[in-house]
């Protein structure tokens, strides 16, 4: 089965979660891997699917078919292939329509993706599910039958904030009366909660110094709608300039009407909402993290949001949720397409499947089809001079799992696990395989509500506009923002990264989070979590560092040196690995390099240590590889960490100055 | 912007090597041993060119010495940011000898002078005999001296740390 999916954000003052953990059915899991007959076809359960809809994936022939069928017909339901058309008159399809809508533009990496064969195939709601899937799926031009799997919400409970200029203090230059109270941000170790920690936040204060944003850097914020009238985030928001505002028209071609601000994709327009019966303002708080306009005087502060000139990252809603109407895979698949083709460089999800549901990657990637085939096209897009491709940031759910839930935890995504304002994991986050970095995402629970992340909130939601939230999707959006800032950084510098490099040194912009735990009092509570929060805490000014270049390792020359390396990954992290040189892939340095600094034997790598002795002084570049989040990479059948590649250069010397200088 | 300040410092740098009489003459002489003299004037402002006999130098240094006996060092081994490091020098016969202004020592150097039409000093470590460095004569690029910051080892102690 194909179990609900949810929004990370947690009711707050509930001590009991009412986390509907979906317990794994095997009868729910598609026989073999093979899809070549109608039962394989099948990917998912029709539990918890909407009615009278499936996703179909239909071969090349088929897909051609119903183009040429709709290029004379507004409304298609035959495709002029006689067994399918039988099949779609047996279950009385009513419309048969492309899953991702014709963006001229774009049309010709879509079909490469293989998008173009994504249909959604709608008939009466009175239609049994599991006969139509059944009937479609023995049809030859039928590669794929996906249910269409609604989208569950979890309740998010809000505690408004009451922000107002003259009763919050200014800290240093930044002007945002609520920043005195985002620990989350900068943490004095006071103010908040007896225990909270100074240092216990995202170091983004000394990040500033170098960055605080750049507008050509779009993150997608695929969730409930965000409030684009609210005065802190207003003047981030995204804005689709070829399109005009409620005319009913497509004006720029891309596929959507009038989506200026982004796109409603559950109500499949382009009106963004924020505020219906059933909303949280989920969405806009997450947001405002990201984003929210920093050093206007108002509201609080956003760890992209500029310095108050108009030079924070932008905030595009592809909206997912929206109050009670519930999404599904359909909504979802499209949400990530829309952002890819509209820019957006970051994808971010404090969404997904509740924890244990899926435990391994072959799981994922069978189940969430269409979805899967969308999230994939989105990291394939490059729509920043900056990075070759888009990064997906999930949160890992608040289960409190020894795993993290999926899509989080595929290997190629990035799993957030949510700390508190004394740096410990949070009571709820989910950890452990699949996980790959931890943010703040608030401990209300125990830290009372000043503990939860402050942000954004729609007036209709809080009066103020403003309130906090706690959850892995508080956590998520962190790590989105100081990925957002890394890569504003990296446009200042005019620097370039492909997604795999950018990833690596983003999930090693990281402060130890195990040793933390170790010298924090006595409470065992934290022992289960040691070694399995990622590769840390995530820290801007780290993030910032690693942006800036390659670190460079001094060594000795004509002498037998063991490095660690640790200290170059993140903040030596117990959970990070660096592999071996089992493989030759594990440590790489050239031949050339290796005659001129008179290497005969090695180097290798052990424990974290790299070993080596050079003969003659010089310089090079070498490639360690680790992991990240767990002792051994994932694979389609377990989970476990991410492999990345960290470039470090070398300069060999008869004594180094202590302080790192040239002479 | 910046990177391609930065950019225009490196190819000014790649300029001075490219016009290197002793350029591609291999080893670790620093090109024509005649033209090494004892005597000469180390003031002024120089580009690290060569570097073991190599003037294929993916680092980047400047060091201008000055007449009060101050020093400024721009270097630059990772991939865009330089750094800057000031303090004082001695010259005690054909010793080079420094302190940063945190008070760590540089090594000692020897010192050898090319007073031909290319200007030149060449540097070798007391220590490490085949630790040669050539430095031609240069104006240090305003967008270097711009955009340098402190040490990485001086803005990491602007970092604060869990517990």
């Amino acid at each position: 089965m194909f179990s609900v999916i949810k929004r990370f954000g947690l009711t707050a003052l509930v001590t009991s979660m009412v986390v509907g953990c979906v317990s794994f059915n095997e009868e729910d899991i598609p026989v073999g891997e093979v899809q070549n007959t109608s039962a394989t076809k099948i990917i998912n359960s029709s539990r918890s699917a909407e009615a009278g809809s499936l996703l179909i994936k239909f071969n090349e022939r088929a897909a051609l078919a119903f183009e040429s069928a709709k290029a004379s017909a507004d409304v298609v339901t035959r495709s002029g292939i006689e067994p399918l058309n039988a099949a779609l008159h047996e279950i009385g399809a009513t419309t048969v329509e492309r899953l991702f809508p014709i963006n001229p533009k774009f049309e010709e990496r879509t079909r490469k993706a293989g998008l173009h064969r994504w249909y959604v195939v709608r008939f009466d709601s009175s239609e049994q599910l599991e006969k139509a899937a059944k009937a479609l799926a023995e049809v030859e031009e039928v590669t794929i039958v996906q249910y269409n799997s609604i989208l569950s919400q979890q309740p998010s409970a809000v505690v408004p904030a009451d922000i107002a200029p003259t009763t919050r203090l200014t800290v240093d230059k930044v002007n945002d009366p609520g920043f005195a109270d985002q620990w989350h941000y900068y943490n004095t170790g006071s103010g908040i909660h007896e225990k909270q920690v100074a240092g216990a936040d995202v170091n983004v204060k000394e990040a500033w110094k170098y960055t605080t944003g750049d507008p050509s850097i779009i993150v997608a914020v695929i969730d409930e709608g965000v409030d684009y009238t609210h005065e802190d985030l207003a003047a981030n928001m995204w804005v689709n300039k070829g399109e005009i505002p409620n005319n009913g028209k497509d004006d720029d071609g891309n596929g959507y009407i009038d989506d200026v601000y982004g796109y409603n994709h559950q109500s499949a327009d382009g009106k963004i909402s924020w505020a219906e019966k059933g909303d949280s303002g989920h969405g806009t708080h997450v947001a405002g993290t990201i984003a929210a306009v920093n050093n206007n005087g108002t509201g609080v502060c956003g760890i992209a949001g500029g310095d108050g000139s108009g030079n924070g990252v932008k905030i595009m809603s592809s909206q997912l949720f929206s109050g009670k109407s519930k999404g599904n895979a359909e909504v979802s698949a499209r949400a990530f397409k829309y952002a890819a083709d509209n820019g957006a460089v970051i994808a971010q999800c404090s969404w997904g499947y509740d924890g244990g549901t899926m435990t391994s990657d072959k799981d994922f990637k069978l189940r969430a089809g269409a979805e899967y085939d969308g999230i994939l096209y989105f990291q394939s897009v490059k729509n920043s001079d900056v990075l070759d491709g888009g990064l997906v940031i999930f949160a890992a759910g608040n289960d409190s799992l020894y795993m993290s839930g999926y899509p989080a935890a595929y290997r190629d995504f990035i799993s957030v696990a949510s700390t508190a304002c004394n740096g410990m994991p949070a009571y709820y986050t989910n950890y452990g395989p699949g996980t790959n970095i931890s943010a703040p995402g608030g401990d209300m629970k125990n830290h009372g509500d000043k503990g939860g992340v402050l942000s954004t909130l729609p007036n209709e939601i809080a009066r103020s506009g403003y309130g906090y939230m706690q959850g892995t999707s508080m956590a998520c959006p962190h790590a989105s923002g100081v990925a957002a800032l890394g890569l504003s950084y990296a446009k200042k510098l005019g620097k370039k990264f492909s997604l795999e490099e950018f990833t690596a040194m983003f999930l090693l912009s990281t402060n130890n989070i195990d040793n933390t735990m170790k010298n924090y009092v006595e409470e065992k509570y934290y022992d289960v979590y040691a070694g399995k929060m990622g590769s840390g805490s995530i820290d801007a000014l780290r993030m910032i560092m690693n942006v800036e270049g390659t670190p460079c390792v001094n060594l000795p020359k004509g002498q037998l040196a063991m490095i660690d390396l640790r200290p170059y990954f993140g903040d030596g992290t117990l959970d990070v690995t660096i592999m071996n040189n089992t493989t030759d892939s594990s440590l790489i340095i050239s031949d050339e390099d290796k005659e001129r600094l008179g290497i005969t034997n090695g180097p290798r790598i052990n424990n974290g240590k790299l070993i080596i002795t050079c003969e003659k002084s010089g310089h090079a570049i070498i490639n360690v590889s680790c992991v990240v989040g767990g002792k051994e990479a994932g694979s389609d059948d377990s989970m476990g960490g991410r492999v990345t590649t960290k470039r470090l250069a070398i300069i060999v010397r008869d004594g180094h100055a202590t302080n790192g200088g040239w002479m | 912007m910046k990177i391609s300040k930065i950019v225009l410092a490196v190819l000014a740098m790649c300029a001075i090597v490219a016009c290197n009489p002793d350029n591609g003459d291999g080893g670790n002489s620093g090109g024509n041993t005649e033209t090494w003299s004892d005597s000469g004037s180390h003031v002024g402002d120089w580009a690290l060119t060569e570097w073991n006999g190599t003037t294929d130098l993916s680092l980047g240094v400047y060091l201008s010495l000055n007449e009060d006996n101050t020093f400024v060092l721009y270097q630059h081994f990772s991939d865009v940011l330089w750094e800057k490091y000031e303090g004082t020098y001695t010259l005690s016969g054909n010793t080079l000898s420094g302190v940063y202004s945190d008070g760590v020592k540089w090594a000692d150097y020897t010192i050898k002078y090319n007073n031909g039409e290319k200007k030149q000093i060449k540097l070798t470590r007391k220590s490490d005999a085949e630790d040669v460095s050539i430095y031609t004569a240069t104006d240090i690029p305003a967008e270097v001296v711009d955009n340098a910051t402190a040490p990485a080892a001086v803005r990491s102690t602007e970092r604060k740390r869990f517990l």
